[in-house]
């Protein structure tokens, strides 16, 4: 029953991601900041993870700053751990971001807007009053000259109430007195009348101008050219890393407790980095990071299961405990973290859009000894359908290229492979609420 | 003078800035009200001429948006309107003409 409960809030933490789409760069973040507000959970990395910042409220302005918050737990040896009785070996992170963006936005709205829109406005607003002030009256006055009283009547019956109407009243009269003019059902006197009425508003000199400035704005503001659209953001991140864990010793025959040892590691890291977005279709980024870390990715982690034999008057019993712990390599070191983004947008068709991402991740050791310096190189393509429905994708990358974990092993025991052999691969899906709401 | 109220709805993710709104030339209050939806309101609009909206949204071809125009709270656009992309500057663009 416990086993069923978990599996299912591990379910609705898998299947509620909100708006949990981030775009797939292999271990390690992109150095791209996207807005994204998100609850989630990767079942793979057995990883829960909450993210929020201002970017979605920071779009309005056209420089601003920003900030991110990001925290994560997460089991390191996944989450079946968590269903074998074994025990888990917890990691968690904070890590914040801070910066300012400065973007074009502004010059380009101007030039769409306010600039060219002021050249029109005083001529519309002009046009618009002396319309508005004297064309209901001069119609009314256009409709007492009609000399049959039924028509006269009819015709304001119609007219009068059309004057009251808020959006394009105007126009909305002209098309009646036209239909008017046109319905063969009515008395010949009302027909002729319209037809009066309606060469009237056709004709008057100020709403042929105030048409004619209608089309001219809304041409005019199609074929404004502008500036390309660029924005700039510069950052500065800081972030906490903690884990336990357990060291196996080696067997300590006198206290079987011995045999292991509690490690707590807390790691900082911090550093700077730029994002460059140029006409709506690429953003290159940069991020700087020192970081202290530890080698607990090179190691694995074994189960040990300790067993105490007792005898009490003539009844034998048993006690078994596991410990799951890393072999006794265990180092700390500390790493200059180099991460570089190449984003394309790619239309797909009318209403999709993938984000292609080329990275590389260079880490740089400081101490050879205790961390290898390795780089990884990768391509992520995102898929996002323009609903917000589904988001997935694919990725391909090369860890370690340079092959620089295996080099540092003795000759005999290296297991050095062609590129295309090392080649890693996978797909990555994600569900938002509101597709989860469609498929019920 | 009437209150006009325009609901726009964007890809959150690919749109990377919200540029201004004018509704009939005049700057216009800009809200997003959820990741994704973007309300923009003016409540002293003169529309017996005319209704023009232009504004402006930064984000790739696909990243389509729409809008929806409200006037006195009664809805005058009978589909969706969709944004026009402009390719020289990388924008979506609204507009529109009532």
């Amino acid at each position: 029953m416990k086993k069923t409960a978990i599996i299912l809030i591990v379910n609705i933490f898998v299947l509620s991601s909100v708006y949990c789409q981030d775009i797939k760069t292999g271990e390690g973040e992109s150095t791209i900041l996207l807005p994204t507000t998100n609850i989630g959970v990767d079942v793979g990395k057995a990883s829960l993870t909450f993210k929020t910042n201002n970017f979605p409220q920071s779009k309005l302005k056209p420089n601003g700053f920003i900030w991110g918050l990001d925290v994560m737990g997460k089991s390191k040896e996944g989450l079946s751990n968590i269903f074998s009785g074994s025990e888990i070996v917890p990691t968690s992170s904070i890590s914040t971001v801070l910066g300012y963006s400065f973007s074009n936005s502004d010059e380009i709205s101007d030039d769409y807007t306010s600039k060219y829109a002021k050249i029109l406005k005083d001529s519309l607003n002009s046009l618009s009053n002396s319309f508005r002030k004297s064309f209901g009256a001069d119609i009314i006055s256009e409709i007492y000259k009609i000399k049959s009283d039924s028509a006269k009547k009819y015709i304001l019956s119609k007219v009068v109430p059309a004057l009251k109407v808020n959006l394009n009243k105007y126009e909305k009269l002209q098309k009646l007195l036209e239909e008017m003019s046109k319905d063969e059902t009515l008395q010949p006197e009302i027909v002729t009348s319209a037809k009066t009425l309606y060469s009237y508003m056709k004709e008057n000199q100020t709403w042929k101008e105030i048409k004619s400035l209608k089309v001219k704005l809304e041409s005019g503001i199609e074929n404004v050219g502008s500036e390309e659209y660029w924005k700039l953001t510069i950052y500065g991140h800081f972030g906490i890393k903690g884990e336990k864990f357990n060291i196996f010793k080696g067997w300590d025959s006198t206290n079987i407790e011995n045999s292991f040892e509690k490690e707590t590691f807390s790691g900082n890291s911090g550093g700077f980095g730029v994002n460059y977005l140029f006409n709506s279709k690429w953003i290159v980024g940069f991020r700087y990071t020192y970081q202290e870390t530890n080698n607990l990715d090179e190691l694995s982690t074994n189960d040990y299961k300790v067993t105490t034999t007792f005898t009490q008057n003539t009844s034998v019993g048993t006690t078994q405990i596991s410990k799951t712990a890393y072999p006794n390599k265990y180092k700390t070191a500390y790493l200059n973290r180099y991460d570089f983004d190449l984003i394309r947008f790619i239309n797909i068709g009318e209403n999709n859009v993938i984000i292609a991402d080329l990275y590389l991740r260079i880490n740089e050791s400081t101490n050879q000894d205790n961390l290898v310096s390795y780089k990884d190189l990768g391509l992520s393509s995102s898929f996002f359908n323009m609903k917000g429905k589904f988001i997935g994708g694919i990725y391909l990358e090369l860890p370690d290229f340079e092959q620089s974990v295996e080099r540092r092993k003795a000759e005999e025991e290296q297991e050095l492979k062609d590129w295309y052999n090392r080649l890693t691969f996978g797909i990555y899906v994600k569900y938002s609420f509101s597709s989860l709401a469609n498929l019920f | 003078m009437s209150k006009v109220k325009c609901e726009i709805t964007y890809p959150s993710q690919l749109i990377s800035k919200i540029g201004e709104f004018e509704i009939n030339h005049k700057e216009s209050n800009e809200k997003i009200k959820e990741s994704g939806c973007l309300i923009v309101t003016n409540n002293n609009i003169n529309v017996d001429i005319m209704l023009h909206v232009v504004g402006i949204l930064f984000g790739p071809k696909n990243a389509k948006c729409y809008m929806d125009v409200y006037v006195d709270g009664e809805k005058v656009n009978s589909t969706p309107i969709e944004s026009k992309f402009k390719k020289e500057s990388g924008i979506q663009l609204f507009n529109w003409m009532a």
